[in-house]
């Protein structure tokens, strides 16, 4: 089964994607992770901060646009991997050593296959 | 918390197994007597904080939970018998003194629990379920399993117990030897599961209730010398849980640690277990994991480890007990022996696939790479090792032994 894993990460963790030591051991924790994960890996990317983000919404043939992400939480949605599992439980020990499942959340869910659809 | 609350919360620690195995001994379903059990644990959070809590609580609780039972009991209309047994026993105990009335069964529910009828991998979550009364959210989070499957395997394998109708029952001293296994696996797991979160008040309780499990079976069964070797070997890490982390909340590995910072009295306990199994003359794979602790407690007194005998006893445990674990323990002393190739050819000699997401394994051999001078493996072996790991004290200072070789 694939599964796919929400990456919703911390305003702190967006901020030290930049530059100097805490960028280097922000990214350093994922290079290491996706390094560990990498044989069930079979697709990912890396979203730009939350407040690059742009929703639309069209309401009775309005269009409604606005700044930045769709739910107004605490964390923001910063990027995916989808792994390719055998169940829920392996997917969960691959989540479980995520940098952001400690400091943000990350949110696991079965992709329906095509054939289902 | 409101000193009523606080007195639910102590009774519940200190009664909730020893009642639930007794109800489950009068009615043969354990989900009957937990749905018991926590509907009388509700009513004394309600009850107590007006009318004061009971003098004696434990039979306040056995006296709501076993009506509870009588009713479900009598709702199926299939065990009469059971509900005049069930009265008069309560009424007997009732009326006596505090917990000295009631017949402890908890010892026949681990081994109900760890019945090879149940699947392996449900036996330590019913286990701290019925005896400990966790529920299945902290379990499944402990197990890395999503809570409503969790919740789901607890009710299948209780659904399993009361059709099959397995008895609440000591097994025959034969059957007690092929099935202790088990128990004390089940354990170690339950212990296993809260280790690594040192700082983790959930896990920490795990561990505190694995180590109280641990002395409920030798409390039961004082002769098993697998039974003490388990007691032995809990009590032994749990001496250096405080020693694990440095005040700021770093990791501390087993060399570094102040050892006047480890728990003397918990290093006693694990002696005096290990001395007592030893007596016993049958060796066995917990006896030799705590002798191996033992010389780690030893560094407390003498300022030295011996890393001959952590070699040679490593050597013991993978011939007669081979695992992996085992195998990783024996390339590391190899490592304070300043023979660190040979600890890679342990390693080397495992089979890939079981080792390729195993954390211990790639921080050993990155710290064997790096004693051999093979500094570019280390680094791609560290690489993996913090990819795999969860605790993030235990991350931070594998960057640090990153950074302190780049």
């Amino acid at each position: 089964m694939k599964v796919m894993m929400l990456i919703l990460e911390s305003p702190e963790d967006f901020a030290s994607r930049g530059e100097g030591p805490a960028a280097q051991a922000y990214w350093q924790k994922w290079q290491a992770y996706s390094g560990a994960v990498n044989d069930k890996v079979v697709g990912g990317q890396v979203l730009d901060r939350a407040g690059t983000a742009v929703t639309l919404r069209v309401r009775d043939g309005e269009r409604r646009v606005q700044d930045g992400p769709f739910a107004d939480s605490k964390e923001a949605l910063g990027g995916y991997m989808i792994f390719e599992v055998d169940s829920m439980e392996e997917a969960l020990e691959l989540a479980s050593t995520c940098p952001a499942a400690e400091s943000g959340a990350v949110e696991l869910r079965p992709i329906v296959p095509m054939s289902d659809m | 918390m409101s000193d009523a609350a606080r007195a639910v919360e102590l009774a519940a620690r200190d009664s909730y197994g020893r009642l639930v195995a007794w109800l489950t001994s009068r009615c043969g379903d354990i989900s009957l007597a937990e749905d018991a059990m926590s509907d009388a644990l509700e009513r004394a959070l309600v009850t107590w904080p007006d009318q004061g809590v009971p003098d004696n609580p434990e039979a306040w609780l056995l006296t709501a939970a076993r009506r509870r039972v009588i009713d479900g009991v009598r709702r199926t209309q299939t065990r009469s018998r059971s509900v005049d047994r069930l009265r008069l026993e309560a009424e007997e105990v009732v009326q006596t003194p505090f917990r000295t009335g009631l017949p402890d069964r908890r010892l026949e529910l681990l081994f109900l629990c760890a019945h090879p009828e149940i699947p392996a991998n449900v036996r330590t979550p019913l286990i701290l379920q019925t005896v400990l009364g966790l529920d299945a959210k902290r379990i499944g989070s402990a197990f890395l399993v999503p809570p409503a499957t969790m919740a789901q395997r607890l009710v299948r394998a209780k659904r399993q117990i009361k059709d099959l109708g397995l008895p609440l029952e000591l097994p025959g001293t034969r059957a007690l030897a092929e099935r202790l296994p088990d128990v004390l696996d089940a354990i170690y797991a339950a212990y296993g599961t809260g280790w690594d979160g040192a700082l983790d008040e959930g896990a920490r309780g795990l561990a505190q209730e694995a180590l109280w499990l641990a002395r409920l079976v030798v409390h039961a069964l004082p002769q098993e010398p697998e039974a003490l070797g388990l007691l032995a070997l809990i009590s032994y890490a749990e001496s250096r849980r405080s020693a694990r982390r440095s005040p700021s909340g770093r990791f501390v590995a087993l060399d570094a640690q102040d050892t006047t910072l480890w728990d003397a009295g918990l290093i006693l306990e694990g002696e005096k277990a290990l001395w007592i199994a030893a007596k016993v003359g049958r060796p066995g794979r917990f006896q030799v994991e705590a002798s191996i602790q033992s010389v780690h407690a030893h560094r407390a007194r003498s300022g030295r480890t011996d890393w001959v005998a952590v070699n040679a006893m490593y050597a013991t445990l993978l011939r007669a007990w081979p695992s992996v674990g085992a195998a990783i323990g024996y390339a590391a002393s190899f490592g304070s022996l300043g023979r660190a190739d040979d600890g890679l050819a342990v390693l080397d000699g495992l089979d890939a696939d079981r080792v390729s997401r195993h954390q211990p394994y790639w921080a050993v051999r990155a710290h064997l790479c790096r004693l051999a001078d093979r500094s570019d493996e280390a680094r791609t072996c560290l690489d993996r090792a913090i990819g795999l790991t969860e605790d993030p004290a235990v991350r931070d200072w594998l960057l640090d032994q990153g950074s302190s070789t780049a």
